[in-house]
């Protein structure tokens, strides 16, 4: 099927390049070939609305070696025991039955961008007209660090199991550690999050510590509720210390070395500094850096040599949190691009620069039962060439109801992008 | 600190009745379906969140503009203050173009 395509779409390229179309090169056929790396949160919902609203137009594929995403919303709440990991594990049925989305599983290895073609770890190699990566995140480790002893739990799945399982098996009056990352890291508020939730175990165990050690000046989201719940609620448990330098991690002895001191723990939780995923950093689309560099009114690769290729979620450096909420914003900006193109229509008119916008809303458990909120929208600025920032707010109180609303949001979301 | 700058904008609206304003659908639609992950795709959304599918144009815009007009509190209010005016006006169009499901009909019912 894919040996076939790739012939035929440079037999049509001639026809192709000679219509005013932008870059792509589509089959007589008029569908071309969309393939998204990654069917997390980015990558599935991109998959999915470029098939709801570009139909028989463009043929989806869509690549993850596993058969089912592994949610970290709401992961935090698997730490507490409040919610079972099977609950947030989604797979594909629905982007294929529904939206006729095709699923590979398997792993990218490499993207050859001249080619347009993509090795897979173990199936025959794949083509493309269209890229859209979403491989989310990779860690920088930090030196002697053992992830299978000291869990980040930042990549849904098994590390979050066995933090869980760490957590439960930690002796009464126990010390928790947490050493956060530099911003950029993956979800703002969770660290500060998840503090509060083991907080809220250990003192309802009888007490303990919980230790946070943070690389940046101070709390990175929601300051004014975490610092409100870490005085008000966990006075005694925790204890938060901002510009934390991280250095040698000693997994065997659970201690790690810091600009502060050194730190032992019965539990250490090690979130490490965070880059794009390998696929994308190792195929040279982040240009050396961390994260990979693009055009926020298409998510196309900046650089050159990389034409076509679209970069959404976590991995991309357009400077909006690394949010699921804003990788699914992100997916639609990204396939309302790629199917203006694909119909030989401009991306850059006014009309749709005036109106990209983008937005992150999210709930943070702060006790087994209350929640707080944060909600940010972006609006595309047209002489920066950028997203700004239009409107944040916080809650800065936890409630109950904040708590309910939080399953219905993400209920919505997970359906808006497996469903 | 509470300013009504909307209410001029929202009679012209009618008045022109969408004249001046841009009439591309799919922008439209790119803009809607940042509500989708909090009220569904296309609007049709589980649990407690409303769903806006198949909402009245002039209904749904009152409203995100009224969330705008007072001091937000919750966060769907505080969603609203993103957007411009005519975006608000863009979303609600979107979503009266979508059909409602069946058992939202009902719920409507109840509404107002
Ligand atoms: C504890 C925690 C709580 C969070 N809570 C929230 C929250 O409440 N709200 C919120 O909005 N965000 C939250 N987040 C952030 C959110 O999880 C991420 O921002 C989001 O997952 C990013 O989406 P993505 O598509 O970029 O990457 P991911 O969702 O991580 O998806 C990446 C996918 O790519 C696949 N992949 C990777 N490499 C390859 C390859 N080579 N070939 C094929 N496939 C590949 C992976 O298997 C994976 O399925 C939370 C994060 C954490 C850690």
């Amino acid at each position: 099927m894919t040996i076939n395509r790739r012939n035929f779409i440079k037999a049509t390229s001639l026809a192709a390049a000679a219509s005013s179309a932008p870059g792509i090169l589509r089959a007589q056929s008029g569908s071309a070939r969309v393939v998204v790396v990654g069917g997390g949160f980015g990558g599935a919902t991109a998959a999915k609305y470029l098939k709801h609203w570009g139909g028989d137009k463009v043929d989806v594929t869509l690549i993850d070696p596993r058969a089912r995403h592994t949610s970290c919303v709401m992961s935090n709440l698997v730490l507490n025991g409040e919610l079972p990991l099977k609950d947030l594990r989604f797979g594909y049925g629905d982007l294929t039955s529904k939206y006729g989305v095709q699923v590979i599983k398997d792993s990218v290895k490499r993207i050859d961008p001249t080619a347009r073609e993509l090795t897979l770890k173990q199936q025959v190699p794949v083509n493309y007209d269209v890229l859209v990566l979403a491989a989310g995140i990779s860690f920088k480790k930090p030196r002697g660090w053992i992830a299978n002893k000291n869990p980040h739990a930042w990549i849904a799945g098994g590390q979050t199991r066995l933090l869980k399982d760490q957590l439960q098996a930690m002796p009464a009056g126990g010390t928790f550690v947490m050493t956060i990352p530099r911003s950029p890291y993956r979800c703002p508020p969770g660290p500060y999050e998840r503090a509060c939730l083991v907080a809220d175990m250990l003192q309802s165990n009888g007490g303990g510590r919980v230790v946070v050690l943070d690389a940046n000046e101070g709390i990175q989201a929601e300051e004014e509720t975490f610092s409100r719940a870490f005085d008000q609620l966990y006075g005694n448990v925790v204890e938060y210390s901002a510009g934390v330098e991280l250095g040698v991690v000693d997994s065997n002895a659970n201690v790690v070395e810091t600009s502060l001191g050194d730190f032992s723990g019965d539990v250490i939780n090690i979130i490490p500094t965070q880059r794009a995923g390998g696929l994308v950093r190792n195929n040279g689309l982040t240009d050396g850096g961390f994260w990979a560099p693009v055009d926020v009114t298409t998510y196309e690769s900046t650089l050159a040599g990389f034409e076509d290729i679209h970069i959404i979620g976590d991995a991309q450096g357009s400077g909006q949190p690394k949010s699921a909420h804003m990788a699914n914003a992100q997916a639609k900006i990204c396939a309302d691009a790629i199917l203006r193109k694909l119909a030989s229509q401009p991306t850059d008119h006014a009309e749709r620069l005036q109106n990209i916008t983008t937005n992150s809303a999210c709930y943070s458990p702060i006790t087994r039962d209350t929640a707080s909120w944060l909600t940010a929208v972006f609006q595309y600025d047209m002489d920066k060439g950028a997203m700004a920032l239009a409107h944040i707010a916080e809650a800065g109180e936890w409630t109950r109801d904040n708590y309910s609303e939080m399953f219905d949001w993400a209920n919505n979301l997970f359906a808006d992008v497996w469903g | 600190m509470i300013i009504k700058r909307k209410t001029h904008y929202l009679l012209s609206l009618f008045v022109v009745a969408g004249a001046s304003l841009a009439q591309d659908p799919t922008i439209d639609r790119m803009i809607a379906a940042q509500c989708a992950q909090c009220h569904g795709t296309d609007g049709h959304a589980t649990g407690d969140i409303d769903s806006i599918a198949g909402k009245d144009t002039a209904d749904l815009y009152h409203k995100l503009i009224d969330m705008e007009e007072d001091r937000a509190e919750d966060i769907m209010e505080h969603q609203a203050w993103g957007y411009t005016d005519e975006q608000l006006y863009r979303i609600a169009r979107y979503y009266s173009t979508v059909p409602e499901s069946d058992d939202e009909d009902r719920e409507d019912e109840d509404d107002d």
